[in-house]
């Protein structure tokens, strides 16, 4: 198996090892999300393996181009770990890192929150191993 | 590519913590508290913003409990 530290991308391997280490000692990835080819942005998302879902504020899908009146899913209630009851609509977004390309399903939340890379659609494509000690997430594809 | 994390130093997390940051190969270009006013002020200092890679992220406090 090869490893691929995201600052040096080497070729391919047919089981991809990617490399993150950790921003100002958190767990953190940055990302380029988007709805459309024309409209992507980089965001830094904290990953949270207590979350179901990524979750983004609505602002930030406003900078997407995402007009939260105007997704047409039904809007839910979600708790977040505090308790507090927020307000959110699902939508599926393009998830861009080291190259790899996939759509994940995405909670956009109506109040401003933290952004966080949940669990739906992202730890079903990879192994995610967290070396506290290393300061490193690692990504290892199935 | 990968986009590079800005450095936050103590001073600057005292004084934005909390807030979104806007930066652009790992330099703070401006601070908002929603990232649509943070663009906003990065607009300010740079017209030509959006058409840059810019990476959006927030100035966290010391410590975070999920």
């Amino acid at each position: 198996m090869k490893t691929r530290n995201f600052l040096f991308p080497e070729f391919i391997p047919s089981t991809l090892r990617l490399e993150f280490p950790y921003v100002h000692g958190r767990p953190m990835l940055t990302a380029k999300l988007s709805k459309s080819k024309d409209k992507s942005r980089y965001l830094e998302f904290l990953i949270d393996s207590g979350s179901d879902f990524t979750i983004i504020p609505k602002s930030d899908a406003m900078i997407l181009g995402i007009d939260y009146d105007e997704i047409k899913s039904k809007e839910i209630k979600i708790e977040a770990a505090n308790l507090t009851v927020m307000h959110c609509k699902e939508i599926s977004l393009n998830f861009e890192v080291a190259d790899e390309k996939f759509k994940i399903p995405v909670l956009v939340i109506k109040e401003e929150v933290e952004r966080l890379l949940g669990r739906k659609g992202v730890f079903s494509k990879f192994d995610i191993l967290f070396k506290e000690r290393e300061g490193m997430v690692v990504f290892t594809s199935h | 590519m990968m986009i590079k994390s800005p450095k936050i130093s103590a001073a600057l997390r005292k004084e934005h913590e909390g807030e979104v940051a806007i930066s652009v190969n790992g330099k703070i270009i401006a601070t908002g508290k929603t990232s649509i006013i943070a663009l906003k002020n990065a607009k300010k200092k740079d017209s030509e913003i959006e058409d840059k890679e810019f990476l959006i992220s927030r100035i966290y406090p010391k410590y975070i409990a999920a």
